[in-house]
């Protein structure tokens, strides 16, 4: 059980400047009702990540989702356009789509088959004033279409907020669209299957997060990526209340000896060295870089188990989809996935170390782990401190 | 040559739950004619509607809505 007075306190600890601050307390790592706070405050009173575009490539594609408890649905409109809605009949509550496909016509409920249109609006009502009356006064289509929730889509990234009352979409996602507006308005191209892994991870997904933040630990769990990345070649990236993270001034991929993917077109000098990798928060950890981007979206399913969705995107369709650069793809996927995997003995042993009793939440150093005091900073805000 | 309504009912229940959505509308829209009464035709028509709107036929759709607003159902 959470304790909320001493919780209370600990958040306190959290919110003083760096150098004096505590870490978040271990009871949101080790507690289950520490997952529950969360998802009110935090996954469902806020943004947050729960999918991408690319899962519902065409007209008529549809993929639940259950989002901590929450069941949605991604649906791709005959226009294009892409919504989420509650997965749930407006009648009785019978959940409505079970596995991700693709829908010709209407979405039937399987109990009574109400239909409800791509769009969500309530299309048919079979019998609902009697055998063969298919109209009733009582139930009004208008107001009884699926329950939409509220949606925002940048770099492919399906937010959602659940609760219906976080700020504008466009407000949030200011910051960092102005920060990345070097990239603004250019399409991204999902390299395939085989650029598209997951990772399950035992540990709580703030472990996931705190760690992407830093580049303290590049030297020491990432020896391969030090050997073109120094530590001196990194700067901070720290935007209170969305996201921090860490950028590097010496990209230079080396996945071949003669082949490059293809950058974005005129992107200003500083791309052809610099590399961006952000938490924007709670729960998606993104990469740009000139010639492709990442994302990785964190679905915590547990107090200690986390499932790292990683989507690689390319800069061009060539790059993304043709033949001439599979084996590049197939080379990206795979020395990304040897960093991300070097990084889980660290996340899951954080795990293990906050069973210790005594454990206070940590130290930071005010030099190197600024931008993870400012993640912890920014979940001790969001759960009211 | 009309089938027997049993042939129509033993293919609908081989095909409830399936995919076939097209099918299953016009199975329901074959058993029209053998329905005594303009409740239970009006019933056929209703799923025969059903499964086109699921099925996205927008012109049988059409005259299927035609048929149940001219026998009250729609
Ligand atoms: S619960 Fe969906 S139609 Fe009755
Ligand atoms: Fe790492």
């Amino acid at each position: 059980m959470l304790d909320l007075a001493s919780l209370a306190a600990d958040l306190a600890a959290v919110r003083q400047p760096v150098a004096q601050a505590h870490g978040l307390p271990s009871a949101l790592y080790t507690s289950e009702d520490a997952l529950d706070l969360e998802r009110r405050h935090i996954f469902h009173g806020g943004w947050a990540c729960i999918g991408f575009g690319k899962d519902v490539p065409n007209p008529g594609d549809a993929k639940p989702i259950t989002f901590l408890g929450a069941p949605l649905l991604l649906v791709r409109d005959k226009d294009g356009a892409l919504n989420v809605f509650e997965n749930v009949c407006r009648h009785r509550g019978m959940i409505l789509v079970e596995e991700a496909r693709n829908f010709g016509g209407v979405i039937r409920c399987p109990y009574h088959s109400w239909c409800y249109s791509l769009d969500g609006r309530l299309r048919a009502t079979p019998h609902v004033g009697g055998p063969g009356i298919n109209t009733h006064e009582a139930v009004d289509p208008a107001t009884t279409g699926l329950t939409p929730v509220r949606t925002g889509i940048w770099m492919d990234m399906v937010f959602v907020n659940v609760s219906g009352n976080a700020a504008a979409f466009d407000d949030w996602i200011a910051p960092l669209r102005a920060r990345w507006s070097d990239f603004e308005g250019r399409t991204i191209h999902h390299g395939g299957p085989a650029s598209s892994f997951t990772l399950e991870v035992n540990c709580n997904w703030k472990l996931a997060i705190e760690n992407y933040c830093e580049s303290y630990h590049l030297p020491w769990v990432h020896p391969g990526l030090n050997s073109y990345s120094r530590l001196e070649d990194h700067y901070h990236i720290e935007h209170p209340g969305e996201f921090s993270g860490q950028g590097t001034l010496v990209y230079n991929p080396q996945l071949s000896q003669n082949k490059a993917f293809p950058d974005f077109d005129e992107l200003p000098e500083k791309w052809d060295k610099a590399a961006e990798y952000v938490s924007l928060f709670p729960n998606v950890m993104v990469g740009i870089h000139r010639d492709h981007f990442f994302a990785i979206l964190l679905e915590p399913v547990a107090h200690n188990r986390t499932i790292e969705h990683v989507e690689l995107y390319y800069t061009s369709a060539e790059a993304a989809t043709g033949e001439a650069f599979a084996a590049l793809r197939a080379s990206n996927a795979k020395m990304w996935k040897e960093v991300f995997v070097e990084d889980i003995f660290v996340v899951e042993g954080m795990q293990k170390g906050r069973h210790a009793p005594k454990f206070d939440g940590g130290v930071f150093s005010s030099v190197m782990d600024s931008p993870t005091h400012l993640f912890h900073d920014w979940v001790a805000a969001r759960l009211g401190a | 040559m009309a089938r027997d309504p049993a042939q129509i009912d033993a293919e609908l229940h081989a095909l409830h739950g399936g995919p076939d959505a097209a099918r299953l509308s016009a199975l329901h829209e074959e058993a029209l004619p053998h329905m005594p009464t303009m409740q239970e035709q009006r019933f056929q028509l209703t799923h025969a509607w059903i499964y086109a709107l699921v099925h996205g036929d927008e012109a049988r759709i059409c005259k299927l809505e035609q048929q149940l607003t001219d026998l009250g159902g729609l």
